[in-house]
């Protein structure tokens, strides 16, 4: 396969992206986003020669698939992780619209109000206080998780892939369950 | 009227009904005192009313036998021949047929309503009221109206609009045969055309009908189940804690590939590790020299020497004198003490007329030595 690399013309701001863990989410970077999608087939073949594996998400988000992290990103994605849930969960709660993520405003005040309701389980997992939270988020700002705007932060699509991890680990919990039961 | 203005006399009630009247909204009956509303007004009141109401299909089913029976009217009508049955029959149905139509206008519009209520309502008030009228409309209007629209065995409506069609069409080839009116073949031919129109109409208003409150559903669906699959998670994470719920291995994970910090390179890895197996090396170092005599410069003490000479004086040749008493000293030290000594402060110093010969150990001297005197 013959890659122009003139028509990539997104190729360095995408590769470099990409390439430092981060996550493209269309709505954030629709430039780089309809290059990568119009050329998809020759981005593809371009970073996997390159030993990269592109994962192109079409809710509006894409990544570098990695399978090792450092032990910095282990914590950061597991605390992650248990922010989602709860902050979802308090929303589910609020009667909020949950598949609707992107237009939360996650702000001081919420921030607040989560660490209030869910202290006991972020106090065990080191996570003391709102600033401990705030940092978290940051982080997920560094990813491409999340954005930070106008004093509040706002979730991008690229959450997802926690979204889908839940499900995924519901079902699998659930189907241990039910063959344990029936054993 | 007596009702509504009570204050008011009986004459004041019929200014009010002639006004009415005039205005034609209100229509006298023929042969009797009753008045009725206009035909028109009475509708677009009742349209006004029922705009944003979901036509159910159970009136539609209502419709449906009286379509059956107007279609077995027409038949016998054929049959009999019996023209004005023939019309009141294809009138019967065309009046139900613009009716589903208007219906399925209205329908249209009001899920579209629905739909757009639903969206644009306070994204702060709780889910399961916003999508309420979703739901509720896809379970009472969609879901029938697609049962009765299936094409296939199990529908109600749609295979009686073929059926309709079908008969229709055979009672237009009767009547062509029998030499009829064309003006009762053209009518025929009109229900016809309606029926096909309803079909069409039914079939996109059904598709759009899904289309708008579907996705919707399937929102209100996929939030549900999101948020219960969130509250088992938390669960499993305050019984098992946060490390056994998520196995790193299925975590999202990330890895900046160009690092910014600055790393040990495996160069300075290699020479650390050299320098921690490191072995002194032992030069050989060449041994000091035999001391060549005759190239170091002699020690003396010219002071032992001056006083020496000051106690030898008169000496006639200083030359010989050095001969004699101080010949194991090399040549040059000899002549740089011959120089010195004919230098010294208290003696007189007197060169010899006669030239005399000396050999000293390597060299040869010819000189007119002096002859010192003490002053």
């Amino acid at each position: 396969m013959i890659i122009d690399l003139k028509i990539l013309s997104q190729l360095q701001t995408l590769f470099k992206k990409l390439s430092s863990g981060s996550h493209l989410n269309r709505l954030e970077e629709p430039e780089i986003w309809v290059d990568l999608e119009t050329h998809l087939q020759q981005y593809e073949t371009l970073f996997s020669e390159l030993g990269f594996a592109l994962i192109f998400d079409l809710r509006g988000f894409a990544y570098f698939k990695n399978d090792s992290a450092s032990s910095h990103t282990s914590k950061i994605t597991r605390r992650l992780a248990l922010f989602f849930l709860l902050l979802f969960e308090y929303q589910a709660d609020n009667g909020l619209h949950l598949v609707q993520f992107q237009q939360w405003r996650v702000d001081n005040v919420l921030i607040d109000k989560l660490c209030q309701n869910y202290h006991a389980i972020f106090e065990a997992e080191d996570i003391a206080s709102a600033a401990n939270l705030k940092e978290i988020l940051d982080s997920a700002t560094r990813i491409g998780f999340a954005v930070f705007e106008n004093g509040a932060f706002r979730l991008l699509p690229a959450v997802h892939r926690y979204l889908d991890l839940f499900e995924e680990l519901a079902q699998a919990n659930r189907s241990d369950e039910i063959a344990e039961e029936s054993q | 009227m007596a009702k509504i203005y009570a204050d008011e006399f009986t004459t004041q009630h019929r200014e009010r009904l002639q006004q009415l009247i005039n205005t034609e909204l209100l229509v006298e009956m023929p042969h009797s005192q009753m008045l009725q509303l206009d035909e028109n007004v009475r509708q677009f009141v009742a349209n006004l009313l029922h705009e944003h109401e979901l036509g159910l299909s159970e009136i539609l089913k209502l419709r449906i036998t009286d379509i059956k029976t107007g279609l077995e009217q027409l038949q016998l009508a054929v049959e009999n021949r019996d023209m004005s049955a023939l019309q009141r029959g294809a009138y019967r149905i065309d009046k139900q047929l613009r009716e589903i139509l208007l219906q399925l206008e209205q329908d249209f519009h009001a899920i579209q309503a629905i739909a757009e209520r639903a969206k644009s309502a306070d994204e702060k008030m709780p889910l399961t009221r916003r999508y309420r009228e979703v739901l509720e409309a896809f379970d009472r209007y969609v879901e029938p109206m697609n049962d009765l629209m299936d094409t296939g065995a199990g529908g109600n409506f749609y295979p009686l609009l073929e059926h309709t069609e079908r008969v229709l069409e055979s009672l237009g080839e009767q009547l062509a045969i029998q030499g009829s009116l064309y003006n009762h073949q053209l009518m025929l031919r009109q229900v016809g055309f309606r029926v096909k129109e309803l079909r069409e109409k039914g079939l996109s208003t059904l598709k759009h009908a899904t289309n708008t409150l579907m996705p919707l559903r399937e929102e209100v669906r996929r939030n549900d189940k999101l948020s219960c699959v969130i509250s088992y998670l938390i669960g499993e994470v305050r019984k098992k804690g946060l490390q056994r719920t998520f196995p790193l291995d299925i975590l999202p994970v990330w890895r900046k590939e160009r690092a910014n910090a600055i790393y040990v390179g495996s160069e300075l890895l290699n020479l650390m590790e050299q320098v921690r197996g490191y072995e002194p090396k032992t030069v050989e170092f060449p041994d000091s020299l035999a001391k060549d005599s005759s190239l170091l410069l002699e020690q003396i003490n010219p002071e032992e020497i001056q006083n020496h000479l000051y106690q030898s004086l008169p000496v006639a040749d200083l030359m010989r004198w050095l001969l004699e008493n101080y010949a194991h000293y090399q040549d040059i030290t000899l002549l740089r003490l011959y120089h010195k000594l004919i230098r010294l402060p208290n003696i007189s110093v007197e060169p010899e007329n006669a030239q005399s010969l000396i050999t000293l150990k390597q060299i040869k001297l010819q000189l007119h030595s002096h002859a010192l005197k003490s002053l």
